[in-house]
């Protein structure tokens, strides 16, 4: 299926109340393998847009995921979900908000044992994910006695326990050192080349560059200001200072 | 700790399955689920918050008066209410109340919803038995049954059963009260910002430390029930296989250890936080308004209505004379 879209959205919006928009008359096509960077200010409702790719909230207009319209109405039917969240991974920006087990290891496995495979199986491909990520040392270790940055790896392991086709990620690096910010970039290329669809919402421009094929800018009106490629992103000052992306003594 | 990363990605990860969704089967009826349900009320929750916050900032009736007026009038109405021995005074009351409601702004079906559900939910259940001859003995309104010799087990029930006047006077007096105070409450904190009401309560008396319990409370409420949306939403997004109930209720065990254990964290950050911009136990806090000619009106007309309500016909006589 080489042109699937695996996502395409159409005039989707989403509002708390009549009145008050928190994401308004998005039109975007994201193919599979892809790797999207969702840009915009602070309550611009690119978390809004990630939620409801994602299928965790249902706005107005029309959602499609690889080739199935989403609804709220269809994710009621748990075989569906339970279907559709295999193939969609979502890291939150807050690591607390999705780490409910026991232990990383539990965490881990959940997943993988969720979806019926047996425990030998599951226990295996949770310890090749603790090497992955490096926190073998931790699987024993309660999740909220971890640090920042270790809490995001393990969230991290958990959704990608699963193999998913498509990753969301929210501020993936936010509040992580350097090396672990630097560990997160080479995995997800490591992802992307895999065949993961990535799409990565962030305020970090630094990172763009190094995990973009396209990058769409989410405005302080909550539309979609403008769907292009890093490099010509990054070099419209003017652009960046519409979207409040950048100041106006910052350097890019 | 020194931590090492394998590398490579497990192999496992370097193919997508690829497997095509299945085709939803629409259901004709499904119960909603529980956390679902949350998701709903805190959804609920905070578009209230949002609806009550236009309100609050609508130059209407009761939003133009200062907030300590407001404050010690509703009080004054309450214990009013609560005296009065005048059942038609207190229906009439209600009439005021929903004109003043809607001079302020509210909707009505809102303003309805939120006064009488909880009355007739709360006070109403509890005080039906009253109605009944056998807690309220007194004249017959309704006979439900007559002569009958009924026995439940060892327990014989009188031969009688009706609704009696004297019991519908005392239910209504507790419906009415109760819908009266709810009403007041509501107008109050429907017309006025918390922090206006919090610093009201200072002013006219309330300890600094409890004003700034209240204020907090508020404010982190929200900030803890967004976090729940979220620990909700985080769970849902890992649901990738059917679930067992078992595997639920320890989702909400740890949920809730979770949320304990951020209470203490925030509450720990909180107090640091407040040590370090100077709090020293101390809390000084003022209302920019200052009660005017209006107030002094408000608080007139206030003190009449309440008067009468108490006061019943020896009040209407008055006026008469």
């Amino acid at each position: 299926m080489p042109d699937l879209f695996a996502f395409e959205l159409q005039d989707v919006s989403y509002h708390y109340r009549v009145g008050e928009l928190s994401l308004q008359g998005i039109n975007l096509k994201i193919r599979a393998g892809e790797r999207v960077v969702l840009l915009g200010p602070n309550g611009g409702g690119k978390s809004t847009l990630q939620k409801i790719i994602a299928g965790l909230i249902f706005g107005e207009g029309k959602f499609t995921a690889y080739g199935r319209a989403i609804t709220a109405e269809v994710m009621r039917d748990k075989d569906f979900a339970a279907a559709y969240r295999r193939k969609i991974g979502f890291v939150f920006q807050n690591s607390d908000v999705q780490l409910f087990c026991a232990t990383v290891l539990d965490e881990i496995m959940f997943g993988p044992l969720a979806m019926g495979m047996g425990y030998a199986e599951a226990r295996q491909r949770a310890q090749e994910l603790l090497d992955f990520v490096g926190i073998s040392a931790l699987a024993e270790r309660m999740p909220q006695h971890l640090s920042g940055g270790e809490k995001k790896k393990v969230a991290i392991a958990a959704v990608l326990a699963v193999n998913p086709d498509a990753l969301i990620l929210d501020e993936p690096t936010n509040g992580l050192d350097p090396k672990t910010q630097r560990w997160m970039i080479t995995t997800l290329n490591a992802l992307h080349r895999s065949g993961k669809t990535l799409l990565v919402a962030t305020h970090n421009l630094d990172l763009v560059p190094e995990i973009a094929d396209r990058v769409i800018v989410l405005g302080e009106n909550h539309q979609m200001i403008v769907d292009g490629s890093p490099d010509r992103i990054l070099n419209d000052r003017a652009l960046l200072l519409e979207a409040n992306l950048i100041d106006e003594y910052c350097p890019y | 700790m020194s931590i090492k990363h394998s590398g490579a990605l497990p192999k496992y990860l370097t193919y997508n399955e690829q497997q095509q969704l299945p085709i939803a089967r629409k259901a004709w009826w499904q119960r909603q689920d529980y956390l679902e349900k949350t998701l709903v009320d805190i959804h609920r929750v905070i578009v209230e918050n949002l609806y009550q916050k236009d309100v609050c900032l609508h130059p209407s009736f009761l939003q133009r008066l200062e907030p300590r007026v407001k404050v010690l009038g509703a009080i004054f109405l309450i214990v009013m209410s609560a005296l009065t021995r005048d059942l038609f005074n207190l229906a009439v009351f209600q009439g005021i109340l929903l004109l003043v409601a809607l001079l302020s702004g509210l909707r009505l079906k809102s303003y309805l919803g939120r006064v009488w559900l909880p009355a007739l939910g709360v006070s109403g259940v509890a005080v039906l038995p009253a109605i009944f001859s056998w807690i309220t003995p007194g004249e017959v309104w309704l006979v439900i049954y007559h002569d009958l010799s009924l026995q439940i087990g060892s327990l014989v029930l009188p031969k009688e059963l009706a609704i009696t006047q004297q019991g519908l006077t005392v239910a209504a007096f507790v419906l009415l009260r109760t819908v009266t105070s709810l009403g007041l409450v509501i107008l109050l904190m429907a017309t006025t910002r918390w922090d206006m009401i919090t610093k009201a309560l200072g002013n006219l008396g309330m300890p600094g430390i409890l004003v700034m319990v209240l204020d907090m409370t508020y404010r982190y409420l929200f900030l803890f029930l967004l976090l729940l949306g979220d620990y909700i939403l985080g769970r849902k997004s890992r649901v990738v296989g059917g679930e067992q109930y078992r595997s639920r209720l320890s989702w909400i065990g740890s949920a809730l250890a979770g949320f304990l254990r951020l209470l203490v964290e925030y509450s720990r950050e909180i107090s640091a936080a407040m040590i370090a911009r100077g709090y020293t136990g101390e809390i000084h806090s003022g209302l920019s308004q200052s009660p005017g000619r209006r107030e002094a009106c408000f608080f007139i007309i206030v003190i009449i209505i309440g008067i009468a309500l108490w006061g019943g016909e020896w009040f209407a006589r008055l006026i008469c004379i």
